[in-house]
């Protein structure tokens, strides 16, 4: 190829914007023009690099590409970059030779000195330009459409794909769910399994105990009487151990649950020693209970669980001690404020334990040898019920232990101070009872011998009390249409018609038969069977067998002219009775609750967050019917309170804290009302 | 014939508890509405009662409360006998509500329903 001015002018002919341009101007600007060389790959400009120069292929080829893909292949004779001739603006593509390329540039400058002095001809280039630049933007918009296309494919295979994974992955979520519902079931059926067993135990149980309490305040002779003590003491060892396994699988369901209300040190210490001392006399050991005098009388945490680890280590000590002596020492370690540190030791001289018995002692099912079993007896379950009520309680169980010298126990619990000097619902108050004279009570109770402890444990407690006892559900029907009675003791399962059929079949009786109150009498306590109770339209749940403090608790509870004590359980009572007794309403009722709630919830949430004092106050203000009707009356002050502190216009920081209180109240609620739902 | 009443309520707990209780009744025919703009549409059907709450944009914002409310349905019917519903215990509310035409006052509760009952009744 020969270059040379005349030639570069003819090249120069050929391109359309400069067709226009007459002979001498194409000349000079041949002229004023570069020859480039650029070997294959090298890039002849870049993207984002300002644009002076057009150039013109003269031989060889190019592609234009945005650095993704190429929007043009160019060959001989074709030209790029027009547009840096009229603006000096960054290039947008890059392009780079494909093959051993010779190009001419034509840069800015030069382009002006040849062609700029003439404003007709500058003009006749730029029409060109837009022409082509039109056509270019086309045929890129074309590229583009093509690619769409490549990728709306590449978009459908990788949707396939993925709808391919998702199906899978929902077929494992069915799979996952199929196990996890079988799991809820087995889990339930372990539940029905304990609360069946509880029943079946408790209730012979019941009668045992009931029964020899009665004889026992019947004045019998001194033989008799030491039999009685017998039968006592052996059903109640009986029942601790029955305890022990319930409580066992409670704990390991994660179900267990402290109470805490005030309870006295000195009288579960007593309670230890009247149950040991006998056994302790028997086989000739000195049993020991001492505390520290400085520790406050009334504490807090929950007396049952704090008595049942302390009677567990005092009676293996004893258990397992031949001679010597047992000591239970209770030391106040430290106070601060109203928090005691408390250190219960248990010390006996027994026959010890081997390093690798002291391993595994705090496990379940687990004695430190099988020959212990059958010498000793128990359920092996103890120590590790102990250690597992120490962690509720928020405290920790240790041991040393050699054999042949003896174990030492202790146990570490902050308790705090209680307010309350006295455990009320744990003792009797006899004006309390009188409260209850005259009451008329109808007794549904299938177990002969259950009705005669309920009927003399009854005429023993309330003065003038009147009694009618029926069999089953069908005669307790019957019976509250016949007469009128102010309260039944309901047994919930009963041949011909159970409690709870019974329950809802008197909740569906005209006014006022269908508002009377009914405790349901029970020897399956689980959590379950008292929301079934409840969700029957009971209004209240005493276990069998029963303290007397309970069943006049109870009673005084849902008594005529007594006032209701409020709870912070929801008590779907009033709904209830709203809902006529048709169990679909009450569940509709229900379910409207948890739908209000669960909304509100993080509206509730988000107005704190935001700091809307109106719009919290609007949440708090709507929530308040809701919680009454569903007896939550103490969430129901508490969102008052709140209400009442926003109107009263408190400081927004000190709200949080009573919002935060109101919230957990109302996600609790969620959960039992969710559980009387779905039990 | 069954006396018509509506019950104007953004709580449908509420409101569906006082409509069941109502239809238990068996002398009411009851309608209800979330807002009480939704009522206002309806006046021409001329209720018996309405029974009306305060606070009525809990789920419609913006929604007039039911003093506005109340007052528009007097400007149409003067005499229609409006029993008005609060969570409020607020003597100011209540005195507002009854100067602007309402018979009764009622505090919701689990007590509202036999007192809405009799009210009903004595009308």
């Amino acid at each position: 190829m020969t270059i040379n001015t005349a030639t570069l002018a003819e090249q120069l002919r050929r391109m359309e914007m400069f067709s226009v341009l007459p002979e001498p101007v194409l000349q000079e600007l041949a002229r004023k023009s570069t020859i480039v060389h650029a070997d294959a790959g090298e890039v002849i400009f870049h993207k984002n690099q300002p644009a002076r120069s057009l150039y013109l292929i003269l031989s060889g080829s190019a592609k234009v590409h945005d650095n993704d893909y190429t929007v043009a292949d160019m060959q001989e004779g074709a030209c790029f970059g027009e547009l840096a001739l009229l603006d000096e603006g960054p290039r947008s593509m890059s392009v780079t030779a494909t093959v051993p390329t010779i190009l001419l540039r034509i840069d800015r400058s030069a382009f002006f000195d040849a062609v700029g002095q003439t404003p007709e001809l500058l003009q006749k280039i730029v029409s060109v330009l837009t022409r082509r630049l039109r056509f270019q933007t086309e045929q890129t918009l074309e590229e583009l459409r093509r690619r769409e296309v490549e990728l709306t494919g590449l978009v459908e295979e990788r949707t396939a794909e993925l709808m391919r994974q998702k199906e899978k992955a929902e077929q494992e979520a069915r799979e996952a769910e199929f196990q996890r519902r079988r799991a809820e079931q087995s889990e339930r059926s372990e539940q029905q399994f304990l609360a069946n067993m509880s029943h079946e135990i408790r209730t012979p149980m019941n009668a045992v105990i009931g029964m020899t309490k009665l004889l026992l305040q019947k004045e019998p002779r001194e033989n008799q009487l030491r039999y009685l003590h017998g039968i006592q003491q052996s059903s109640e060892a009986l029942l601790v151990i029955l305890n022990d396994i319930l409580d066992i699988s409670k704990v390991q369901a994660g179900r267990m649950e402290l109470e805490w209300t005030a309870l006295q040190l000195a009288t579960i210490l007593e309670n230890v020693r009247a149950t040991l001392q006998f056994r302790a006399e028997e086989k000739g050991l000195a049993l020991n209970i001492q505390y520290d005098p400085a520790i406050p009388p009334s504490l807090c945490g929950d007396p049952v669980r704090l008595q049942q680890i302390l009677l567990n280590l005092a009676g293996n000590a004893v258990k397992f001690t031949e001679k010597g002596e047992v000591n239970l020492m209770v030391r106040l370690d430290e106070q601060q404020g109203r928090r005691c540190q408390l250190h219960f030791e248990v010390r006996d001289t027994g026959i010890g334990m081997s390093p690798e018995q002291l391993a595994v002692v705090f496990e379940s099912f687990r004695q430190a040898s099988g020959e212990t079993t059958r010498k000793y007896g128990g359920t092996g379950l103890g120590l590790s019920i102990s250690k597992q009520l120490t962690e509720l309680f928020g405290g920790r169980i240790e041991v040393e232990s050699s054999p042949g010298v003896g174990s030492v126990f202790h146990v570490y619990l902050s308790l705090d101070i209680a307010d309350v000097e006295t455990d009320s619902s744990a003792t009797l108050d006899p004006s309390a009872a009188e409260a209850l004279r005259g009451l008329r009570i109808l007794v549904a109770e299938d177990n002969a011998l259950n009705r005669l402890v309920a009927e003399e444990t009854l005429e023993m407690l309330i003065p003038e009390v009147r009694i009618v006892n029926v069999e089953n559900g069908q005669e307790a029907l019957e019976a509250v249409q016949r007469e009128s009675f102010d309260v039944v003791l309901m047994d919930v399962s009963m041949p011909v018609m159970d409690g709870l059929q019974a329950t809802r079949a008197i909740r569906a009786l005209p006014s006022p038969i269908c508002n009377l109150p009914i405790i349901a009498f029970t020897a399956s306590v689980t959590k379950n069977e008292i929301n079934n109770c409840l969700v029957a339209g009971m209004n209240g749940c005493i276990p069998k067998p029963f303290q007397d403090a309970e069943l006049i608790g109870a009673l005084l509870a849902v008594a005529p002219g007594s006032s209701r004590t409020s709870s912070n359980a929801p008590n779907p009572a009033v709904l209830n009775r709203l809902a006529g007794g048709k169990p679909e309403r009450l569940r509709k009722y229900l379910q409207m609750y948890l739908d209000a709630v669960g909304t509100s919830i993080p509206k509730i949430e988000l107005a704190l967050e935001a700091g809307e004092r109106e719009n919290l106050h609007r949440l708090v203000h709507t929530l308040k019917p809701q919680l009454k009707l569903i007896g939550l009356d103490e969430t129901a002050a508490l969102a008052q309170t709140l209400e009442t502190q926003i109107l009263e216009g408190a400081t927004w920081e000190s709200l949080p804290p009573l919002a935060d209180s109101l919230l957990t109240a109302l996600r609790q609620s969620i959960t039992d009302v969710g559980q009387m739902l779905d039990p | 014939m069954k006396k018509n009443i509506f019950v104007v309520d953004d709580d449908p707990m509420f409101a569906t508890l006082l409509s069941d209780y109502l239809d238990d009744l068996g002398i009411y025919q009851v309608t209800t509405f979330g807002t009480g703009e939704d009522c206002l549409a309806q006046l021409a059907e001329k209720p018996d009662a309405i029974i009306l709450d305060y606070y009525l944009d809990s789920t419609v914002a913006g929604a007039k409360n039911g003093l506005e409310i109340l007052q528009q349905i007097h400007k149409s019917y003067p005499d229609l006998k409006v029993i008005m519903l609060s969570a409020q215990e607020h003597y100011g509310v209540a005195l507002r509500t009854i100067a602007s035409g309402a018979v009764h006052y009622v505090i919701k509760d689990t007590a509202s329903f036999d007192e809405i009952g009799r009210y009903l009744g004595d009308l």
